[in-house]
């Protein structure tokens, strides 16, 4: 077990101070008037956030930026998983209307 | 026979295994898998949410704008606060550090109690009894100086987005919970010395369970608490 990497606080304390600030960036941008561009975008700002927050989670915290290649694969096969999940899903909701030339699909605005 | 050697030199590796990396390699995989079954779980409750905030976008809104961001943003820095003092018990165990690592551990378990606690006195239990918990509970009493313009929103889905908010918040704080328990055995066990520079895997992969608890709340905190 000697041969796991020991990432040492210093590198632990500067990730936890980029989350800080990433946090304090997602309540500006979703507080903020002068940000409010649209609803689309907005959510597009949140999400970009909180992807960027996971990514420093997973690769400083759980070590990941430092395991293997197989490590890298299995951390990132239920993420993949989710895209298929809700893409899939989405188009399916999107183009349940598209047979009938007058319905209005409620989904997706 | 020359494996059976290399086991009688070090008692921290099972005897199924060839090489402590390979052991160390075999168990991070494992945990690994153990949480994509987690992302599975919580994508299943991601995509209800994504398919109803696209249905309901008003009431989305409407609920979203009673959440308190104030006690969500101090909740967050509890919980990323958590996630640090975890990553420093690893260190700690790694570099055989006892006492520290209690510290650490400690700190943890403090944190995440705040978060729940907090969580409870002043988000839930107000919420309950306000009238806003959906299903035979939901009656938003219009007194409410905070909850009470709920009782007046005529659009559908409000008492969706608040199944939503408290179904995977609920289930992110059953995890944290379950952590409790978890790191209450780790303390005594390492009050009780077992952990050292040799044996840390348990601390190591209980660290990979709270950080991701603590990637939920990074997703929950502006899908519920930051919508425009």
């Amino acid at each position: 077990m000697s041969e796991h990497h020991i990432v040492t606080p210093k590198t632990y304390l500067k990730n936890l101070a980029v989350l800080m600030v990433l946090m304090a960036l997602t309540i500006i941008a979703a507080k903020w008037p002068v940000l409010h561009i649209s609803q689309t975008v907005n959510l597009a700002m949140a999400l970009t956030i909180a992807v960027a927050k996971m990514m420093c989670i997973i690769l400083i915290f759980m070590h990941v930026k430092f395991s293997s290649r197989l490590v890298m694969v299995f951390a990132s096969a239920g993420f993949f998983w989710l895209i298929i999940l809700l893409t899939l899903t989405f188009c399916d909701y999107a183009s349940r209307f598209w047979h009938s030339p007058t319905a209005v699909s409620p989904y997706l605005g | 026979m020359s494996s059976l050697d290399s086991h009688a030199d070090n008692p921290y590796l099972a005897h199924h295994f060839e090489t402590e990396e390979q052991q160390t390699e075999s168990c991070t995989l494992g945990m690994w898998l153990f949480l994509a079954q987690e992302v599975m779980f919580f994508g299943g409750l991601f995509l209800a949410y994504a398919i109803y905030r696209s249905l309901y976008p008003e009431a989305w809104s409407a609920g979203s704008h009673t959440l308190d961001v104030v006690v969500g943003g101090i909740n967050t820095v509890f919980l990323l606060l958590s996630s640090f003092t975890m990553a420093m018990g690893v260190y700690y165990a790694q570099t055989g550090k006892q006492k520290q690592l209690a510290l650490m551990l400690l700190a943890t378990l403090a944190l995440g109690i705040t978060f729940v606690t907090v969580k409870w006195f002043f988000e839930y239990a107000p919420k309950i009894e306000a009238g806003v918990f959906p299903g035979k509970l939901w009656a938003p009493n219009p007194a409410n100086h905070h909850y009470g313009q709920l009782a007046f929103f005529e659009g559908q889905g409000l008492q969706m987005f608040f199944l939503l908010y408290f179904v995977m918040t609920g289930m992110h704080a059953l995890h944290m919970i379950i952590g409790f328990g978890i790191l209450l055995v780790l303390i005594v066990m390492t009050m009780q010395g077992k952990f050292h520079a040799q044996r840390y895997l348990p601390i190591l992969f209980f660290g990979l369970y709270w950080h991701f608890v603590d990637i939920v709340w990074v997703f929950l905190f502006p899908m519920f608490y930051l919508v425009s």
